[in-house]
């Protein structure tokens, strides 16, 4: 069973300047409905650029400033690229599966 | 000679609306036009070269290109003033037009001229109806007025073309004159402007800074964080180490950075001209090289992260040596929308090196090379050559 404080949300297409701020935005009520703990689903992202990114470090900072966490699961290879190239793959963990990445926390 | 047509079209790029999906704004002012003058459908469209671009629709979805020439709304932009048909059926001009014989069947046409920020006309606010209707002097002036209004929010796009004022402005007007050293930097600004700068400024006469950052995000909001972060490095450089230069540079960046949800990745150095020593820092940027004739090229990059990504980040300097002969590069990650990998970008950066003779036609090439691509980020390269002994 998921933890119900657990939330899992999964962007589709491309995660760009024009779908980053909506994205954000998600992050920001999910985060303020009282669920800190995200697992953001990769699966079906078939290409992120900087807002992409920088709404995924927002979605970070808002989740840990709220005493929660974000994860990545399920990460495709362009987005694991451009994580490593940044080094933001040290705070930004890729896990391999929504389950695996809504454990522990 | 660039025509009037070339300008305009010029200036419906620069607003960076094509292909965008409907946005409120617009959206808000179609529906208010459909419903004031009881027309089946109103529509704000962007004149491209060759068609026109649906931003929003009321009556009929948006998003759809529509060959111009076929258009009602071609002939208002030729005419450069509101365009009004009260009867299609029986406008000598109009009544064997598609779009009256057939569907979508239009009686009454009326367009007016948008003009974008810099006067240019860019679209055209049109309303169609099924039915023939005359139009009253007032029915003009309400069209002019919601016309003006789409122009307001057409203006508040101008801030796509402030983006790219800011950038030019954040960058050296020309290369430091540094004995022994041949010094050029590019910034190929994309379609819609992004966060790119370079930066470089001499440290009491005898050290040499350098910056390449690159602001993730686009737009007013990326210029004007990376104007902060260029003023910021450079007067915490004046009076600190290079590590602490940037660890004070991100503390006193914070806030902006958290509330614009961006970050910046840096590559930041500071070189000693006549040892050829070299320090730097790479917060998550990743993309320099140093380029030795005759040693494997080597990448300049640290695990540290991008400044403004996560609180409290340390930053470690390390150092490396500029030989005579030899090249440092570093790019930004716009190279990458030419080359699927980090490490096919710099290989292919470090043999444009070897096939030019000065860093200004290197930085050209390196800029070249990427521009059959369509750049979806901005693309930076500075190229700093130590003139061989």
């Amino acid at each position: 069973m998921t933890d119900p404080s657990t939330a899992v949300l999964q962007p589709t297409g491309r995660l760009n300047m024009v779908a980053a701020p909506a994205f954000k935005h998600l992050v920001e009520e999910t985060v303020a409905s009282g669920q800190a703990r995200i697992v953001v689903d990769l699966g079906e992202v078939t290409f992120i650029d900087s807002s992409g990114l920088g709404a995924l470090i927002s979605g970070l900072k808002a989740t840990r400033q709220a005493g929660g966490d974000l994860r990545i699961a399920d990460v495709p290879e362009q987005v694991m690229t451009v994580l490593r190239l940044t080094n933001l793959d040290r705070v930004l963990r890729a896990h391999t599966t929504v389950a695996d990445a809504s454990d522990d926390w | 000679m660039e025509t009037a047509e070339q300008a305009r079209v010029e200036a419906v790029r620069e607003l960076g609306l094509l292909d965008t999906p409907p946005e409120e704004r617009f959206d808000r002012v179609v529906r208010l036009a459909q419903g004031l003058f009881g027309v089946s459908t109103a529509a704000v469209n962007l004149v491209d070269v060759d068609r026109f671009y649906v931003k929003s629709a009321a009556g009929f979805e948006a998003g759809a290109s529509v060959p111009r020439d076929v258009t009602f709304s071609a002939r208002t932009i030729d005419l450069g003033e509101a365009l009004v048909i009260p009867d299609a059926q029986k406008d000598a001009g109009w009544a064997d037009h598609p779009l009256v014989t057939g569907e979508p069947r239009i009686r009454f046409y009326a367009g007016r001229p948008l003009a974008g920020p810099n006067g240019k006309v860019v679209g055209v606010l049109c309303l169609i109806d099924q039915e023939p209707r005359e139009v009253s002097e007032s029915d003009r002036a309400l069209l002019d007025d919601l016309a003006g209004w789409v122009e307001t929010e057409l203006a508040a796009d101008a801030e796509a073309v402030q983006a790219r004022e800011i950038q030019r402005r954040l960058l050296p007007r020309k290369a430091p004159d540094v004995l022994g050293y041949d010094i050029a930097g590019r910034c190929r600004p994309a379609y819609t402007v992004g966060g790119d700068y370079y930066d470089w400024h001499l440290l009491d006469d005898t050290m040499l800074q350098i910056t390449v950052a690159d602001v993730m995000g686009k737009g007013l909001a990326a210029g004007v964080i990376a104007a902060g972060l260029r003023t910021a490095m450079r007067v915490a450089a004046r009076s600190h180490t290079l590590m602490e230069a940037v660890r004070r540079t991100a503390e006193g960046l914070e806030d902006d950075f958290n509330d614009s949800a961006t970050f910046a990745t840096m590559f930041t150095a500071r070189l000693r001209p006549q040892q050829g020593h070299l320090e730097y820092i790479d917060a998550g940027h990743g993309l320099a090289v140093l380029v030795s004739p005759g040693s494997p090229t080597r990448q300049l990059s640290s695990r540290d992260l991008p400044v403004g990504a996560q609180p409290g980040t340390i930053w470690t300097s390390h150092e490396a040596r500029l030989l005579p002969g030899d090249t440092l590069i570093v790019v930004s990650d716009g190279l990458l929308d030419a080359f699927a990998d980090p490490a096919l970008a710099m290989r292919a950066a470090a043999r444009l090196v070897a096939s030019a003779s000065s860093a200004d036609e290197m930085a050209d090439q390196i800029v070249a090379a990427a521009a059959s691509a369509p750049l979806a980020d901005d693309l930076t390269a500075v190229v700093v050559r130590r003139e061989p002994a």
